[in-house]
């Protein structure tokens, strides 16, 4: 287990670096034009960084109501005890029931939890963890089946509910045998 | 739903601050309008009988006996302490009060005070009081009621200081938070923007690139067999490829458009038009837990560089929730209240003309 620790840790330092000069490398040799078509991506992100700020200010706000009311911390002492018994720190429980209804708002969620627990504790990363291992599913069903008009979906919700659970909680366990 | 839990989580937040501060004052918490004693130490001797105005630094001392009796903190703590958290609070009163706090003894034209620099590390209720109350200095400003000096100890006075009114605290640390947070979350929110930046111009040049083919190539061979009602050689198909691969590099804008170019055409396949067939299932449950080869952009940005090792786990969790998705979509098909209503069932008496493939 050390072994594969230390491994993730290699494997972790030099992933970023190696996107950043695979993928130009990549875009030269298929003859891009990588400098243009970086400041076209760019500006795409801009508007992203500017989509999402209404999304976290909402979620930043409504989460710390709750948490400066101290009835985030009656609630996680409440559901403390089943939680436990089954691994699961209270903590994260805002962004399991808020991930499959909002990418935004959950995207507030792991950024208001990275900025009270620091982004290397545990219940950031199981909260990352879960962000990044699952969809908005409400959302993309209606968007998919909307865009086709179909409004029976039949099994569709529960195949992706389920996948979603699972993934939350793959999160947890993953996070504390990676990191413990 | 989520306009209940987002509205759910302010109300509930403020009501439970309305309710926390209600107890605070039925059970007078903060002993407002009442006055401890203390004795006060460092005072110039004959300093009382002469009508000076001014400050003077002094130092307080409150036994913890007094403070325990004024407050009695731990049965009238806002919360039910266990007997492990009375005790560190008896500790933390005991080590605080064991020295002598600064001051500074103020005559004005109103009468005298102290202003005690309780500091961070006061116990409760003293650490609110003086949060609510304490000036720019970060002292804590208290009415002298009557004071005698020593007669022992010249330099030395026993006094009973009225602390100020203390109410609605925890409402004010609610309002408080709502507007801090709003600012950083913008302040936050444009420290990402770099970053996204950043990274959706790499995804830009791999987009352009075509780097996208590689991954379909990668996807395709094992399409077939998970969407058995779509004919080997229809465009669904590679459709459906690009999506899942767009999904796979976080492309989560680009994946969308795609997406519901597949669900076109399988819509096309589609014999009634207002259902979903297995297929259309198969897509959604194989989007909603796509495997995941990098993060999505915004978590790369809010985690910084701790998301490198997120990479890991992110990817081990997306391989299994999608063998899953793929399971139960497949055995969920299978059940009788879901197979009845599939449109491509033989015989389907609901087929509609031109759906036929």
């Amino acid at each position: 287990m050390e072994q594969i620790r230390i491994y993730q840790d290699y494997v972790a330092a030099v992933v970023i670096p190696l996107i950043i000069i695979a993928i130009p490398l990549y875009g030269m040799i298929k003859r891009v034009p990588v400098y243009e078509s970086f400041v076209e991506g760019a500006k795409e992100g801009f508007k992203i960084g500017v989509m999402i700020m209404p999304y976290i200010v909402a979620i930043f706000v409504a989460i710390g109501v709750f948490r400066a009311s101290g009835a985030m911390e009656k609630m996680e002492d409440f559901t403390r005890p089943v939680l436990t018994y089954i691994g699961f720190p209270p903590e994260v429980l805002p962004m399991a029931i808020i991930r499959p209804l909002t990418g935004g708002g959950s995207s507030g969620v792991v950024a208001e939890l990275a900025e009270e627990h620091g982004t290397d504790s545990m219940i950031t990363r199981m909260a990352a963890t879960m962000f990044g291992s699952t969809e908005t599913t409400f959302y993309v069903l209606a968007v998919y089946f909307g865009a086709v008009n179909v409004k029976k979906t039949r099994h569709a919700l529960p195949a992706g509910l389920i996948a979603d659970v699972l993934a939350i909680f793959l999160s947890v366990y993953i996070i504390r045998l990676m990191f413990p | 739903m989520l306009n209940y839990i987002w509205a759910g989580l302010i109300i509930i937040g403020v009501f439970f601050a309305l309710w926390q501060d209600g107890g605070d004052f039925r059970h007078d918490r903060y002993r407002n309008g009442e006055a401890i004693a203390v004795e006060i130490m460092g005072l110039p001797p004959g300093y009382l009988d002469q009508e000076p105005t001014g400050r003077i630094d002094v130092q307080v001392n409150i036994t913890p006996t007094t403070y325990l009796e004024f407050f009695d903190p731990i049965d009238n703590h806002k919360k039910a302490l266990d007997p492990e958290e009375a005790k560190d609070l008896r500790d933390q009163i005991e080590t605080y009060l064991a020295e002598p706090i600064d001051a500074q003894f103020v005559t004005t034209d109103s009468g005298r005070e102290l202003h005690i620099a309780f500091g961070e590390l006061a116990p409760y209720p003293l650490d609110v009081i003086f949060d609510a109350k304490k000036d720019d200095y970060g002292r804590l400003p208290s009415d002298i009621m009557d004071i005698v000096s020593d007669s022992d100890e010249p330099t030395h006075a026993t006094a009973r200081i009225k602390l100020g009114h203390v109410g609605f605290v925890t409402v004010k640390t609610v309002t408080a938070a709502m507007f801090k947070k709003a600012e950083a979350a913008i302040a936050l929110a444009i420290s990402l923007v770099g970053v996204i930046a950043l990274w959706m111009g790499l995804m830009k040049i791999a987009e352009d690139a075509k780097l996208i083919d590689v991954f379909v190539k990668l996807v395709r061979p094992v399409l077939g067999p998970l969407f058995p009602q779509i004919p080997k050689d229809h465009p669904a198909l590679g459709l459906i490829a690009i999506n899942l691969a767009a999904n796979m590099l976080a492309l989560g804008n680009a994946a969308t458009p795609l997406g519901i170019k597949a669900m076109e055409s399988l819509q096309e396949l589609n014999k009634e038009k207002d259902t979903a067939t297995d297929s259309m299932v198969m897509l959604l449950a194989m989007n909603t837990a796509s495997v995941q080869l990098l993060p999505p952009v915004t978590l790369i940005a809010i985690m910084g560089l701790a998301a490198t090792e997120l990479f890991l786990p992110i990817f081990l969790v997306t391989l299994i929730s999608l063998a899953v998705a793929i399971t139960s979509a497949k055995l969920l098909g299978r059940m009788r209240m879901f197979k009845k209503t599939d449109p491509m069932r033989p015989n389907n008496p609901n087929a509609q003309k031109g759906g036929a493939a």
